[in-house]
């Protein structure tokens, strides 16, 4: 049966070069498709090392000279905005309350330098400033087990220490854990060390972004080198309690406007981390949104193609279908020998297509997912076979009337005309 | 001759109707798809209100400096929106133009309140008085602050409709006061809401920047970047050159002023046309026209190709149907030439009302789906990206679509076309078509 197959589809070689052409072009595209797709999933579930639901970003802004409240004696925003950040902390409302620089996730930015013990040097790592509390808010744990709460007091008790990431120095071959306690510095400035204290689980910045931009390193917040006109580059992270978590965002709102100045400064915005983080990924979305539209494209063109084609040629092989079955063929004999036209087909097509995905993956055309390497084996066999099951089902609901119809097709009728 | 053509179209669809159909549908998908990479493109550039004037405006956003010593143009770069000093310096002074706007970009999230209503967030831009001359908003009441007001810090402000709703329950507020920043403002004029594609004029509350400290908010060395992006209006769209050349005579200079600091300032190609800025939104090099020409290429040759294939397979298949004619009109000295254009001609009228359909449903879509395909990489602000009806009926986007219709349908019929036409009479009347 399948021998026959094989023939007959060679004997009508010219007319499947259309489609054998088409099979092995949409089998690249959706491969490369599929791939992109497929990266963006295996990133997005990777452990993100925070938690955001119930936290709020809270913005600050200064009054103007010009403003009748003006006191243009307040010479220090960075403790007016400590201040704030008590009097946050103290609400009744909220959990954690922290002050931070650049360094809560989805800031989607920051200052970026490598970390230096001894003669090692790591990657570039993103350097947080951050108060203790940081840890309780996003609830960050720690790379043995501890709590935020630990994390918190490990920092609180060593102004000078840091902390970082557990995937820092990973490539060094180097044991991570057997690092802490030792003293390390930064900014290749080796004449200032500071201890590391402990390491925590690594933090991306968002759900998109792979393991290389999840380094980092926590120190405490201080007012060295940090001018007023600056402030605008620190925010306050808050948790609230979950059952205070009801229209938080207006009620705050109303309470700023009366008790939550100090000095010159006011507060100016709230916004949930849950909308900070659907701003973000917004771009990434934008990006899945076109090549999921392509990739439908491609298959509705291959679904067209086949219905058109083998509606077509049912139409045309009428005597030949009622012959096979006068001669005995059942319904389900020519209801799968019509099936299995396409996927022959397919498999055909997909032999030079999968020369072409290894050679793309081989150019590191894609996207790099762990290492500096796109053709990883477990990616390339899973995006290949979930490419080819796509078409084929495609190719399966495209044959489905078509063959349907060749299945009903009345023998005596059909035969009628020879 | 020509109702020919359409009667055979006819006899076609009735013949065979699945295959009709499905190359229409083929075609419809194909346009639809087209014109919808076409337009996300094209809203970036095409005129709408407030930003009618894209075809006179050149921008100037973002500024590059580095290291006087490094003549690298791609390395150690820092880059920001330009500060109101570097903005005069480089903009403002120019000869050439209409008018020249300094700007916040992008607007700044601002929680706003009158008495009795509970304070809630809105997106504010601080702007000079030229930004309405070079920007038309509708103005629902009131107007704009001008140049005395603007010079004398007058704490004006112009208002959205939505705002204003939100806040008065009407749109008749003019004079009222509202509070923003903790200061109070009176409400000069209320404008329809803007959709934020159009991203240099779009915010929901606009004050003039005189009346606040944002021009203190610098970074870097001596006060170079800031929180201002700059809009340049020509008197018509010739007088770029002359516009850049005046332009590249002052940064030149402010070079040879920074040289002092040990700064050395990049231009990048500012300022930019609206197509120039459309390509590069964010990023500190040079706009890179012949990477986006090749994806925007690459892109659309793809959804044409794959579908070409496709209908060419079908009007194959349609074609063996009429080998026998083909056949008789060949024997009564019909040239093939005539028969290569019958049939080209007999696809075109398919694929034009097939390419309707797509652009139809492509416009619809945009209309009603501006949410979903014209969201914005980095939600900044608080506005929704509508597309009004008069840019989606511009007669460039229907050209677009014909254009692409025509490609297409020479691209699926051309081979099956050929075949037909050169197969030898005796085997085209025996319905053969090699």
């Amino acid at each position: 049966m399948n021998k026959k197959l094989l023939r007959q589809t060679m004997n009508e070689w010219h007319s499947n070069t259309w489609l054998i052409v088409e099979l092995l072009l949409v089998s690249v595209l959706l491969w490369f498709v599929v791939d992109y797709i497929y990266f963006n999933i295996a990133t997005y579930i990777r452990p993100m090392g925070f938690d955001i639901t119930h936290c709020y970003n809270i913005q600050c802004s200064k009054l103007t000279p010009s403003n009748p409240d003006y006191i243009p004696a307040d010479t220090s925003y960075y403790k007016d905005m400590k201040k704030i950040t008590d009097r946050l902390r103290h609400h009744p409302d909220i959990e954690a309350a922290c002050l931070s620089r650049q360094a809560y996730p989805y800031s989607n930015g920051g200052r970026w330098s490598p970390l230096s013990y001894d003669t090692l040097t790591t990657l570039r790592v993103h350097f947080c400033s951050i108060e203790p509390d940081f840890f309780k808010v996003f609830r960050c744990r720690g790379a043995n087990g501890e709590t935020p709460k630990q994390l918190a007091q490990i920092l609180e008790k060593d102004p000078n220490g840091f902390l970082m990431s557990a995937n820092n120095f990973k490539e060094s071959g180097i044991k991570a854990s057997s690092l802490v306690g030792k003293g390390f510095y930064f900014y290749n400035d080796s004449t200032q060390r500071h201890q590391l204290l402990a390491r925590y689980e690594p933090i991306r910045d968002n759900e998109f972004l792979i393991d290389t931009y999840s380094r980092s390193m926590m120190s405490r917040i201080d007012d060295k080198h940090f001018k007023n006109r600056h402030f605008t580059s620190l925010s306050i992270s808050v948790r609230v309690k979950p059952k205070h978590d009801v229209d938080f965002i207006n009620r705050l709102s109303n309470e700023a406007q009366k008790s939550m100045r100090v000095g010159n400064l006011y507060i100016s915005s709230i916004r949930s981390f849950s909308s900070e983080r659907a701003s973000v990924l917004q771009t990434y979305k934008n990006k899945l949104r076109n090549y999921s539209a392509g990739a439908g494209f491609l298959l509705f063109n291959i679904f067209l193609g086949l219905f058109g084609t083998f509606w077509f040629r049912t139409q045309q092989k009428r005597s030949e279908i009622a012959l096979l079955k006068v001669i005995g063929a059942t319904n389900r004999d020519i209801f799968g020998r019509q099936l299995s036209e396409g996927l022959l087909l397919l498999t055909i097509a997909s032999i030079p297509a999968i020369i072409i995905d290894w050679n793309l993956a081989h150019a590191q055309l894609n996207l790099w997912l762990n290492d500096p390497n796109t053709l990883e084996p477990i990616r390339f066999i899973a995006t290949t076979f979930i490419t080819y099951l796509l078409i084929a089902l495609t190719i399966f609901l495209g044959e489905l009337l078509p063959a349907y119809k060749a299945m009903k097709l009345p023998p005596a009728e059909a035969l009628h005309d020879e | 001759m020509k109702n020919q053509y359409f009667k055979r179209v006819c006899y076609n669809l009735r013949q065979d109707p699945v295959v009709t159909i499905v190359s229409i549908l083929g075609t419809a998908l194909s346009i639809f798809l087209i014109m919808i990479v076409v337009l996300m493109q094209e809203i970036q550039i095409l005129p709408f209100s407030p930003e009618s004037n894209r075809n006179r405006i050149l921008h100037g956003d973002c500024i590059s400096y580095t290291n006087a010593n490094n003549h690298d143009d791609h390395q150690d770069l820092s880059c920001g929106m330009l500060s109101e000093a570097t903005a005069k310096k480089l903009y403002t002074s120019l000869k050439t133009p209409e008018a020249v706007s300094i700007f916040q970009y992008p607007p700044d999230q601002t929680l706003i309140s009158v008495y009795g209503v509970a304070p809630f967030s809105a997106d504010l831009k601080q702007t000079d008085d030229s930004f309405w001359r070079i920007f038309d908003f509708n103005f629902l009441s009131g107007k704009a602050y001008n140049k005395s007001d603007f010079n004398s810090a007058q704490k004006k402000a112009v208002i959205s409709e939505q705002i204003a709703r939100r806040l008065f329950g009407s749109i008749n507020v003019v004079g009222r006061k509202i509070t923003i920043n903790h200061s109070p403002y009176h409400i000069c004029g209320v404008v329809r809401e803007v959709s934020n594609l159009a991203e240099s004029a779009y915010s929901q509350i606009w004050i003039p920047y005189s009346t606040t400290d944002i021009t203190d908010d610098t970074w870097g060395a001596p006060e170079l970047s800031g929180s201002f992006s700059t809009a340049i209006l020509a008197y018509k769209k010739k007088d770029f050159p002359k516009i850049k050349a005046e332009f590249n005579t002052r940064s030149a200079a402010f070079n040879a002023k920074l040289k002092a600091e040990n700064l050395r300032i990049i231009d990048q190609e500012n300022p930019r046309t609206q197509f120039e800025k459309s390509i590069s939104p964010y990023s500190n090099g040079k706009p890179e026209r012949n990477k986006f020409y090749r994806q925007e290429a690459f892109i659309l040759f793809i959804l044409l190709l794959i579908p070409a294939i496709n209908l060419s397979s079908m009007t194959q298949s349609r074609l063996h149907r009429y080998m026998t004619e083909i056949g008789i009109r060949r024997a009564f000295g019909c040239h093939r030439s005539q028969i290569l254009k019958d049939i080209i001609i007999e696809n075109l009228i398919l694929s034009t009302i097939a390419g309707f359909v797509g652009l139809l449903l492509c416009l619809l879509f945009a209309y009603f789906g501006s949410d979903f395909i014209f969201t914005k990489n980095w939600i900044e602000d608080m506005g929704r990206p509508t597309v009004s009806i008069s840019v989606l009926l511009n007669p460039i986007l229907f050209l677009l679509a014909f254009l692409f219709c025509f490609v297409l349908n020479l691209m699926s019929s051309i081979i099956p076309a050929w075949q037909a036409s050169h197969t030898q009479i005796i085997n085209a009347i025996n319905g053969k078509i090699h």
